[in-house]
Formats: C-alpha cells, structure tokens, sequence
C-alpha cells in the first residue's frame, strides 16, 4: 500500500494541479485570510496543519472534501464528534466493524436519496 | 446517485467521469509523442511571441530560457502534459470520481407584489433539508410513496434554487408536477419548442416561474387547497405540491469532443506557458516581460424588466447531447413550518425579514447578466398565472403582506464567472432578523 501524502503534500499536489494564476500561494492564502509565509511552511511541513476553521476554507477554495483534509490533519471535524459523543458505545462499535470492511462494501453504506412513486 | 449533505441535494454519475477519463488518455498517449518530437527552441520562440513582449528580452534571457528548456527532462514534459489533460477534462470531478452537480433551497425574503421590477434577492442560508424516510411514522403517507426529502416553509415565504456544476447538465425543475420554464404539465424526458429545462452551469439560479423574457415570477410558499398554486390554478387540483427535480448529464463523448478538446494543448508552444510558470522555469524572464492578453471586463447590464429580473438561457446545444438513458429525480416535499417541528421534533428557521426591512439597512440587491447567450421567451401560460397577493385580495381573506421598498435599493452586479458561495450570500445581524 503506498503510503498516504501528509496534509502538506496533499496540499501543495492540490492546489499545483489548479491554475496557477488563481491558486498561487499568495493568492490562496490571502482567500482562506492567513499569510502566505504560513501557508507555504504548511505544505513543506515545517508548520503543523492549522485549525479547523481554515482546513475548511481551504477545501472549499480547493474544491476538496473537507473530511479528507480534516482526517489527513488528524483532526476528527466537530460535527462528527458531535455524533460520536451522542452515542459513543454504538458508533465506537460501528466504526470498528467499518474499519475491516474493503471500500466497496463500505460505499454500498452511502445513502440515496430514495425515489418513489410520483 | 443521489445524496443528501450538508443540505444540498449531490447528483452524481460515475458513467461520463469515466468515459471522459478514458477519452482524455487516449487523446494523451497519441498526442505525446508528437510534443516530444518538437523543436524545442521553435517551440519556445512562438511560445514567447504569441504571449509575451519577446522583442523587450534581452538576448542573454532568451538564451537562459533556452537552455532551461532543452534539459527539460521528458518524463517531466510527459507528466505535466498529462496531468493538464485530466485536469481540463475533469476540472472538479477528481475527488469524488463522478459527473457532479448539487441543488441547494436557500432561504430569501419574498420581493414586494408592487408590479415594479426587482433585482435578486438575497440569500439567507439554506433550508434544511431531511429524508422523509426518517420520519416514516408522523410524515403523510402520500409523502413516504413518492419519497424524497423535505424541508419547512411558512405560507407566503419565498425561496430560491442554487445550482452548482463543472460538468454539463440538463435540469427539468416543476412544482405540482407543474414546469417552472413551460407552464406545461410534467413530461418524462427533455424537450424544445419550447425548451423545458435549463442548463448547467451556464444558469446559475432560478428564482421562480418563468413569465417572460428576462423575467420570472418569485416562488412563494402556499397551502395546496387555498387555490393560489400554480398546480391549482392549472390542473384545477391539490393533488402533488412540493418541487420535483430531474437532472440528464451531457453525452460524455459530445462533452469532450466540443468542450474539452478545443481546450487541450496540441502543441509544446501551447503547452509551454503554463508548465514554465507552474515548474517556475525562467519566471524571472517570464517575469520581466509584460503580457500581451487583456482581460475583458465582464459586461452587466441594469434595466427594467418585471418582477424578478432574471434570464433563463436556451440550451447552446443540439437536443440529443443530452444522455437521457442517464438520469435521476428528486420529489422535494414542502413542509409548512408550523407542522415542521411536529415531524421532526426540530425548530424551523427563523421567518425571514421583509424587503423593506433588508433595504432600509442598506444591504444590497443582486444582478446577474450575460448578453452572450441567448434567452427564454417566457412562459404565456404562466404569465396568465395570478399572483398569491392579488388572489388572497379578490377571495376577501386576509391579504397576504406585500411590503412596499421605501428607498433606491444597492445592486451588487454578479459576473459570469461565479464562483460558488461567494455571491448571493447574506448574514444579516441578529437584531435585523427579529420581526
């Protein structure tokens, strides 16, 4: 298995793959509001990945699923920790079961939109 | 596919992602050794005359800039050139491996019934959307057949849809099983004369029926049975309600062949811009010379119009682009506010502010427009549509509030290169929001 690109990689690679005039560091930087100094020690990995708040703006402006970027920054995004906390013993278990599970059999748990009858 | 996040509703197709992926590297493999056999330096040469002030560089530049790109490694070349293959290929389509477009409901405060114009309203977040089949034992059971999601409007509160969308696609939207763009009853499948859908991305929103050129008619939230549905005042019947949404990709081969491939670099001179400025070759030469290329500036217009003034485009492309083996539909139920809490056992939003209260804040009215595509005549049927105000005025009840705008109103004109959430959007302060 290769090994997974760490938040700075997956940042950098994302953005190279834009238009270099919209997706500069600079410019980047300047939409999610931090400097771009910051920015580029956060893809070359000399900063850890920032706060939650940003990783999001920065996924949005990257086009990214924030989930990803949350997870590839070992940060668990709140909305889901709500959820955990709600009904720890049976998401803890469910996670668990999830974890041995190959993705295809895991995607089958996405939920549709149910047609009817109309 | 159809999913439910963050209370957008996500269509998506896996079908054209991977025709169109297969396309791109055909198109590469043939095309890349042709690139690797190019001069180099001729490359180069027309590369800097067509885009930059050549004539200005000093031949000591010109010469750095030469050497730097005869020890480009070709692998380096090959992987660049590929990677900007897929990338205009399938601009937004990488992570989740699909044709995606989503459909949000956002929250907007109903325009005055005053017969004057108005410009867009704002946005004021999304409505909440939620499967029906979660509330399977106190949703109507109506609602469970035709499935779906639902979400919570008080009479005589107005809505509008947000469409967001890199790929091509055809959107038949209808409410009462009425069509929003026709006024004609729902049909399966796409149709033109008149043309009974829209199309993505060029058409950003939809804000209500379309009466005319140019013009629509705000959607606004009524009981079925007081008769002032469009459904109603069409068919003479309270049988459907709600918004009924389907969605047809474009043929993946037709979407490639016409809007990716004139796209695609089919030569090292075409190439050469963005890979120096992307592997920062010579960027201090590229630097010094100043570009030739002018960004027009995008043209908006301000005018007189009825209603909303809003265009609806007619669809640029022949009929049968559209893959209409490939399609999904979604019922989205309309759930009065009041009855909202007793489903689901959470508040629904707060009721939005008037269009007198939003403007003597000072906060802005929107303008969307494009003079490079064509538009929609209107719908005759719909136009003959009485409105919610002047129904609720001849029947002697209670009129439904229709504030007048005491002062000028601030436009904000949105471009045709919307980028999406960033327009439209509006959070008005706490003490604004409380009636």
């Amino acid at each position: 298995m290769p090994t997974p690109l760490s938040f700075g990689q997956f940042l950098r690679e994302t953005r190279s793959q834009k238009d270099p005039g919209t997706f500069s560091v600079r410019k980047l930087a300047g939409r999610v509001g931090i400097e771009p100094s910051y920015l580029s020690k956060i893809e070359r990995g000399e900063e850890p990945p920032p706060g939650e708040a940003t990783i999001r703006k920065l996924a949005e402006e990257l086009g990214e699923d924030p989930d990803v970027l949350l997870a590839l920054a070992g940060k668990v995004p709140t909305d889901l920790l709500e959820i955990i906390r709600a009904r720890p013993r049976l998401f803890g278990d469910l996670l668990r079961e999830l974890k041995k599970m190959p993705d295809h059999a895991v995607l089958r748990l996405v939920r549709e939109v149910r047609d009817g009858d109309w | 596919m159809i999913e439910l996040k963050n209370h957008e509703l996500h269509f998506s197709f896996s079908e054209p992602f991977e025709t169109v992926r297969n396309l791109a590297s055909d198109y590469a493999l043939k095309t890349l050794p042709l690139i690797l056999a190019e001069d180099r330096d001729a490359a180069l040469d027309a590369c800097f005359r067509a885009n930059f002030r050549y004539e200005e560089t000093s031949q000591e530049d010109q010469q750095t800039l030469r050497e730097q790109v005869r020890l480009l490694p070709p692998e380096k070349i090959a992987a660049f050139f590929k990677k900007k293959v897929h990338r205009t290929a399938l601009p937004d389509c990488h992570c989740c491996k699909s044709a995606q477009m989503s459909v949000a409901f956002k929250r907007t405060l109903r325009v005055p019934n005053d017969g004057k114009d108005h410009f867009l309203p704002p946005g004021f977040g999304e409505f909440p959307l939620q499967h029906v089949d979660d509330y399977a034992d106190r949703a109507p059971t109506s609602w469970l057949e035709r499935g779906g999601v639902m979400l919570p409007m008080y009479q005589a509160e107005a809505l509008w849809i947000n469409f967001n969308s890199s790929y091509p696609f055809a959107v038949k939207i209808a409410s009462g099983k009425i069509n929003a763009i026709t006024g004609a009853p729902w049909q399966s499948g796409l149709h033109r004369q008149p043309q009974d859908y829209l199309v993505l991305p060029e058409q950003p929103w939809l804000d209500g029926f379309v009466v005319g050129d140019g013009v629509v008619r705000q959607f606004v939230a009524m009981p079925l049975g007081t008769g002032a549905s469009v459904e109603e005042q069409s068919t003479g019947k309270a049988e459907t309600g709600g918004i009924q949404i389907q969605v047809f990709p474009m043929k993946a081969e037709y979407y490639f062949r016409n809007q990716v491939l004139p796209l695609l670099p089919r030569t090292l001179e075409e190439l050469l811009p963005e890979m120096l400025a992307e592997l920062e070759i010579g960027h201090e030469v590229v630097g010094r010379c100043s570009k030739r290329f002018i960004i027009a500036e995008s043209a908006m217009g301000l005018g007189a119009g009825g209603k909303i003034k809003q265009q609806v485009y007619q669809d640029p492309h022949e009929l049968n682009v559209w893959d209409t083996s490939l399609t999904s539909r979604c019922f989205v139920h309309l759930c009065n506010a009041l009855v909202w809490r007793e489903i689901t056992g959470t508040n629904p939003p707060h009721p939005p502010i008037t269009a007198n209260e939003y403007q003597t804040s000072g906060m802005p009215w929107f303008d969307f427009y494009r003079d490079d595509l064509e538009t929609l005549a209107g719908s005759e049927a719909l136009a003959k549509i009485k409105t919610v105000g002047a129904l609720s005025a001849g029947q002697g009840t209670k009129p439904v509030t229709s504030h007048t705008v005491a002062q000028a109103p601030k436009i904000l004109n949105c471009g045709p290169q919307i980028r999406p959430r960033e327009v439209r959007q509006w959070a008005p302060a706490e003490d604004v929001l409380k009636t």
